[in-house]
This record gives C-alpha cells, structure tokens and sequence, in this order.
C-alpha cells in the first residue's frame, strides 16, 4: 500500500488511528500496530510476509539469547548467527540474481561461457529498510547499548511498524524503545499538529513536486544519446530534485504518521543542497542511513582511528558498499565508488588545508558533485550515464530546446527553493487556523493530483 | 526488561525534535483548520463529479457521460436481429473492424459482431446470454478476439449501464464496480471532465454522440479512428496517444491478470461449450512498435501469462487458440494499423482470411 493512495489516505490510516486510539491496554495496542502494519506490507504481496516474520523472530531470539549470556564467546555466535541470517536473505533475494548475471558476464568475457544459470529472485518490498532496522537492535543489544525488548510483540511492531517499514526512516531500536514501553495515552493536539503537518507537507512534496518532474526527467533520460549541454543539466537537476522532494517528502510523511501514532522517529533529511561540503552532505542526506553505516561499518572497520590511509580506504568501502545497498547494479556501486572518492578527496584536501573559505564557492561544487553523481545513480547503465555526462561537460552542443522552457524554469525555481527555504523540520510557525487552512487546502489538492499509483523511488531500494 | 543483563550500558539515543514542536499558539485550532480545509475542499470536489458524473462509473445518470458506451446499441441490434446468427463474435473495440459479411462470404453463414469499446470478459458473458436468451434452441459458432489486456481489472462501466446486459452481473460485483468508480472522481482530471460535461451538454438533446456508425450486424463502418484520420491526424500521432494510455495501464494497472475476469471469461466457455459449438480464440494482434514500448513495462509477462492460462484451459474447455499477436502469423503489414492496437479493414482482413484458411471448419 502506497502512502499517496486513496486507499491508504481514506480508509487505512482513520481505521488504524481509530483502532490504535481506542484501545487501552499497551499489549492490545501494540498487537493491533503489528497487524495492521502486516496488513499494509501484505496489500502488495503477502507472499514475503514469512520473510519479515522471520527475520523479526530471528532477531528477537540473537537478542534474547545475547542479552542472557555472560559468556562472550557465545554471544559472538549468537550475533554472527543472526547477522549471518539476515545477510543470507538479504544478499539471496537481493543480489544473487545480480552476482549470477555478473559471474556470467566474466565467464562469457573469458570464453567460459554461462557457467551459472540465470536467476530472476523478485525483490521483497522494504527488505533493505527492514533487514538494517533490524540488525541494528542485535548489534545494539551486542554492544550492551540498549535493552532487548520486553517481548516478541513490542519487537514485531517497532520491526513491522508501517509508517517506516517500505523506505525508512532507518529506526533503530534505541531511538524508540522508550516511546514502545511507554505509549502515548491519547492523540492530543500537540502529536496531531506536527503529523497533519509533515504529513501533509511529505503529500504536497512527493505528488505536487516530484511526480510533475518525472515525467519530464524521464524523457530527458530516455533521449540520453542526443542531448546537449542545457538539455543534459536539466535531466541531471531535474532528476536530483525530483528524488529530494520524492525521498523527503516519503520521509516526512513516514515522521507526520508516527506523531499521528504518538511516536517520533529521527530526521531523514536536513537540506542537503545547503551542504558546503561532501561530509556535510551525507550528514543531510538520507541521514538515517548515513548515520547507520557510520555506525556499523565504518567505525567498526576501524573508522578514523588508524592512521590516514585506513581511514581513506574505511571511506571508500564504506561508501562502495552503500552503494551497493541501494541496489544489485554496477551503477550503484559506481555511485557509490564516486562518492567514497569524494570523500577521500575531500579528507585529503581538509588536512591539507586546501578547501575553499568561499562558502557559496563549496556549496556549488558540492552541488555539481553531487548532481553528477546522481546522474549515474539514475541511469539504467553505465553507457546512458556516460552519455548524460558527456552531455553535461558540452560535448554534444548546447541543445538548448529539447528540456522545455518550462521545465527549465520550474527547475531553477526548485533549485533557489532548496537553497534557500528552511525545510520541514526547520519551519517556525504559530499555530493559527489560517496556516491550517493553507495546509489543508495543500494536502486537498494534492490528493485530487493522484491520478494513479506512483510508488516512491526509494521502494525499489 | 533483565536485571540480569551484566554491565548494560545503555546509551540513550537523543532524537532532534522539529522545531515545529516548539511552536506557540493552541495546535487544537490549526488542527481543525487543516482537517475543515481538506474536508471542504474534498468535499466539494466529490459532490460536483458524483452529480455530473463525467465518465459514467456511478450510473447517477444525471447528465451524459463524456465517454459514450456502444454497448446499450449494440444491445438494441441483438433485439432487433431477426435470425439467429450462426456466427458470433465477441471481443473488444480491436474486434469492431470485423464484418460479419466478410467473414460470411467465405463461411456462408451469417454473423453477428458482438464486440464492444473496451470489451473485457463480463462484456462477453453479458452478450453470449443476452443472444442465448433471443435465440435459445440455435448452434451458433463463436470466434473470440481476445486481448493480452482483457484481464486488467474491474467491468468497464458501460456494462453497468446497459439494463440489457447488466442483469448478468451479480449485484455483489455492479455495487463493487460502482465503489471503484468512487475514488477516481476525488481527482482534478474529473473536475474538468465535469466542467466539460456541463458546458457542453445541449439539456434535452444531451452530448453529440462521436460519429460513430454501426451496421445492423454489429459492424462498426466508421469510428474515432476514421474521423481522426479524415481530419489530418496520422499513424504516428495515434500510436503516441495509444502508447501513452497503455504505458500507464502496464506501469499502474495491470500487474496481474484478474482472476474475477477470469472466471467470466471461464463461465462463457462453458456456457458456449453447452449451447454452441467450441469457440476460436484468437489473441489480438500488436504493433511492433507498441511491442517494443510495452514488451519491457509487462506486456511481455502478461502475454505469456495469459498463453498459460489458456494452456491450463484448454485441459477442462473445448477451445482452438491462434496467438496472432506477431504480425507475421497473419501476413499482417505494420503500416495498416490506425494505432498501436487497431488494424485498418484491409489488414483485418489479411487476419479473417488467415482465420478462415486455417480454421474454416471450427468456424
């Protein structure tokens, strides 16, 4: 089920907060959030049900069975278990397909021929956001930083929790056990404000916004081998705003529901076009998930902490890898491999002393790095990407009339707007009737722009 | 919560608050303001659509619908027929170009052309009872016109619509298919059908109807296509407009064939298996260069898809299938198309005379 749906808008979310408000004991409240969430995981296909139970229990189990155990050694197993678990479903239903394909592609390169057959594995919903949420409560639990959770029903629903469970916010166990063992005991209307609000706001963002820009960037994308200069930016901004406004408008939707359930859930987005620099934009973009492989990955490779080269190489994988996670193609792991030279390249300069000090200087380039990089991250292959870059470097003319006036002229309003309006989680405003009217007349005529179901780009992720 | 758990050292996570949570004023008004605002506005919207009722979903019939259905016309022609036919066929607006005389110049046996705009397997079952009902006792032939897209969901309305044939759909499925007719109405898009239906509706007289022109048999002579074409529109400007519609309907729509489609579509084989002979199913043909659009958006799946039901079909129903969705099943030429779906007559014809040449006794 799509959050921009009438579905979802009509039905689902008055019966669940119906529900949810209604009842009182914490054991029938969480139930109900369980099985509901399930519900809205299974509306698009409840064949990967099993998997999300699985990969729930397997957790819920390490956790226990670690939390219990004094003895290290077996608390090791215990994670590697788990971990090991989530990594296979993960990396089967995920990439396999891909590594196969791969593998076939070097032994065909080679003269060996197709040695492995091919594998098409439909890729489960969400499992990426789920199987990382999950994770990051056993390692949490490893790490004794938090506590395991009361019982298998509190853990289903922080897993399985619908307003988080198809593209994040990355949630992990600590920021929400506290909120899961003392629930709000009703919606008041110091919750529902703020989650009509980002609700609302995220509407406005992904169905006014971003799916007028799809069109447009798609068919820009489609024609990568005949544009030119102008044409080739406005597909590369147009895509970079279009995934902005579509994954924080997700995002702020996902916040403005859990505050509509008497939850918060962390920032996902802290307008990363402002960012001066590359370290700054992944503190701003996707952050969750920037924050969790920080966490995970890099500062168990050994982070910052052993020498420049180790950190350089920490960076790097770091950042190949999470590539990676947004999807099984070489694309993404260029992405990736891109970004983590960035950062590279930027660590270097730091401690060089050779960054800029013009601030307006740092936040273009960033921007361009950043915008041709997401030319790559959008391109269905390597070859398209090359011809969008080639386009954009004025190797192919200025092709100044293909994007459409219009289209140029929304994209550089769009491009002002993100530099210089505070976002969602910055807006100061009174709470008067007159901006709910403004807002609800926003939300209304979003609503009426659903023509059809558009599912947000980061589902496929 | 353990006491056991030994050297817990739990590091609460502080989380960044909004700093709309910080706030002043009452949220209890801007709350209210936001919800009446949605509300109105929602409101207004959804009551103009269901009294204009642009497309015809809801059956308020109040004003026309800017969609005209062919189907309550094609119901009257089945009343109107005098002699049973022999030959039936059904199928969508792809089917509308075959001329039961065509066909009965090489059969020798008259025909009825049944098929309606948007034709989907309740359109079928509908028509197959209503001709049952005028002609009980003959033993008609059926061919079939079948879509790769004839499972992609709910009845089209103008089944509903049609009092004739509306009486063989369930009450359970007409109130379903209304419901559904419910949510697309909440849109802009249906807010300018409506104006447009007002604006245009001459009161008494209604909306002209397209100029679309039907033979007793059921023969559509002239259609939208004709007229688009003799006002300068060309093939390639069609194949756009059909390849823009059908891109949408494999993105959106039709991820999965209909399995309440497919039940129709199983009850009018057997209903035609007990009253007439066994049908000819022919999966309607494709453009190349609409193939090449929707192959990769699931055309391609779809099309298999429905090859394999027919094939798991064919073990319980008497049926002959021709998949004459290639062009060169038939000898068809990619430049007698109107657009990405439709065939000019002279091209249907190359397909009716391939049909009859391989064929002839089933039909």
């Amino acid at each position: 089920m799509l959050f921009n749906s009438h579905i979802f808008i009509f039905c689902f979310l008055p019966l669940v907060l119906l529900g949810w408000w209604s009842l009182r004991p914490p054991t029938a409240r969480l139930a109900f959030l369980a099985v509901a969430s399930y519900v809205f995981y299974a509306w698009w296909s409840w064949h990967f049900l099993p998997l999300l139970l699985a990969t729930t229990g397997v957790d819920y189990v390490a956790g226990h069975a670690i939390a219990r155990s004094a003895d290290e050694r077996r608390r090791r197993v215990f994670l590697a278990t788990a971990l090991g678990i989530n990594l296979a479903l993960l990396g089967y239903f995920k990439y396999v397909g891909f590594f196969l394909h791969s593998a076939n592609g070097i032994g065909s390169l080679l003269g060996a021929g197709h040695p492995f057959p091919g594998l098409r594995v439909l890729l489960p919903i969400g499992i990426s956001f789920y199987t990382f949420n999950s994770m990051s409560y056993t390692i949490d639990v490893f790490r004794r930083r938090v506590r395991p959770a009361n019982n298998l029903l509190q853990y289903s629903a922080f897993v399985a929790m619908f307003p988080h469970l198809i593209a994040g916010p990355i949630v992990r166990w600590a920021d929400i056990e506290d909120q899961l063992r003392r629930l709000e005991p009703k919606l008041t209307a110091a919750l529902a404000g703020p989650g009509l609000f980002f609700f609302a706001t995220g509407l406005v963002k992904k169905v006014v916004v971003a799916d007028s820009l799809a069109p447009h960037v798609d068919r820009l994308f489609t024609a990568h081998a005949s544009l030119g200069l102008v044409s080739g930016w406005a597909a590369g901004l147009g895509y970079a705003l279009q995934l902005y406004f579509d994954f924080s408008g997700y995002s702020d939707m996902a916040v403005g529901l859990a505050y509509l359930l008497g939850f918060r859930f962390p920032q996902n987005f802290n307008s990363p076009f402002k960012a001066s620099n590359i370290s700054d934009f992944w503190r701003r973009w996707h952050m969750t998930l920037s924050f969790w492989l920080r966490d995970y990955l890099f500062i168990p490779l050994g982070g910052s902490r052993h020498g420049r080269l180790r950190t350089l190489r920490n960076l790097a994988l770091t950042m190949a890898l999470g590539g990676l996670w947004h999807g099984a193609a070489f694309t993404f792991v260029v992405w990736g491999l891109l970004h983590g030279a960035y950062l590279v390249v930027h660590n270097v300069c730091r401690s060089a002393g050779l960054t800029p000090h013009s601030i307006a200087f740092n936040r273009t380039l960033t921007f361009v790095c950043v915008v041709t990089a997401f030319v790559i991250f959008r391109a269905p292959n390597l070859g398209d990407a090359w011809d969008v870059l080639r386009s954009m470097a004025g190797l192919n003319g200025l092709d100044a009339g293909r994007a459409g006036i219009r289209f140029l002229v929304a994209v550089a309003a769009l491009v002002a707007f993100v530099n210089v309006v505070p976002n969602s989680w910055e807006v100061r405003l009174r709470w008067r009737p007159v901006y709910g009217l403004v807002l609800g007349s926003a939300a209304a005529t979003a609503i009426l722009m659903l023509s059809g179901p558009t599912p947000f780009l980061y589902f496929r992720f | 919560m353990r006491a056991s758990v030994p050297d817990l050292e739990t590091v609460p996570r502080k989380l960044d608050r909004p700093s709309l949570e910080h706030a002043s004023g009452d949220p209890r008004r801007f709350v209210v303001g936001t919800l009446v605002a949605a509300a109105a506005l929602l409101l207004a919207v959804l009551a103009f659509d269901v009294v204009v009722d642009p497309w015809g979903q809801l059956g308020t019939g109040l004003f026309p619908s800017l969609i005209p259905t062919d189907r309550p016309v094609k119901a009257a022609l089945v009343d109107r027929l005098t002699h049973a036919p022999q030959l039936v066929i059904f199928g969508s607006s792809r089917s509308l170009k075959i001329n039961p005389s065509y066909l009965q110049a090489r059969l020798g046996q008259p025909g009825f052309n049944a098929g309606v705009s948007d034709g989907e397997p309740e359109d079928a079952w509908a028509f197959l009872n209503l001709i049952h009902s005028r002609f009980p006792d003959a033993r008609p032939h059926f061919l079939y016109m079948l879509d790769v897209e004839a499972f992609r969901g709910t009845p089209d309305p103008g089944v509903l619509d049609t009092p004739q044939l509306a009486r063989y759909i369930p009450f359970g499925q007409r109130w379903s298919a209304r419901a559904h007719g419910i949510f697309p109405l909440l849109s802009w898009k249906s807010v300018r059908a409506s104006i447009k239906v007002v604006r245009k509706v001459d009161f008494g007289n209604g909306i002209p109807l397209r100029n679309t022109v039907f033979s007793a048999n059921g023969f559509r002579a002239v259609d939208s296509h004709d007229i688009a074409r003799a006002r300068g529109s060309t093939f390639a400007d069609q194949l756009r407009s059909s390849e823009a519609l059908y891109s949408f309907v494999y993105r959106m729509l039709y991820h999965r064939l209909s399995t309440t489609q497919e039940r129709y579509f199983e009850r009018t084989l057997a209903k035609m298996d007990a009253w007439g002979e066994p049908p000819v199913i022919v999966l309607t043909p494709i453009h190349p260069a609409m193939r090449a659009v929707l192959g990769p958006l699931g055309w391609n799946v779809r099309h298999r898809q429905v090859l394999a039901y027919l094939a798991a079909l064919s073990k319980h129903y008497r049926f002959t299938l021709l998949d004459m969705t290639s062009l060169s099943s038939f000898g068809g030429s990619p430049r007698l198309f109107y657009d990405g779906f439709h065939l000019t007559i002279p091209n249907m014809h190359r397909l009716l005379d391939t049909l009859v040449r391989k064929e002839r006794r089933a039909l």
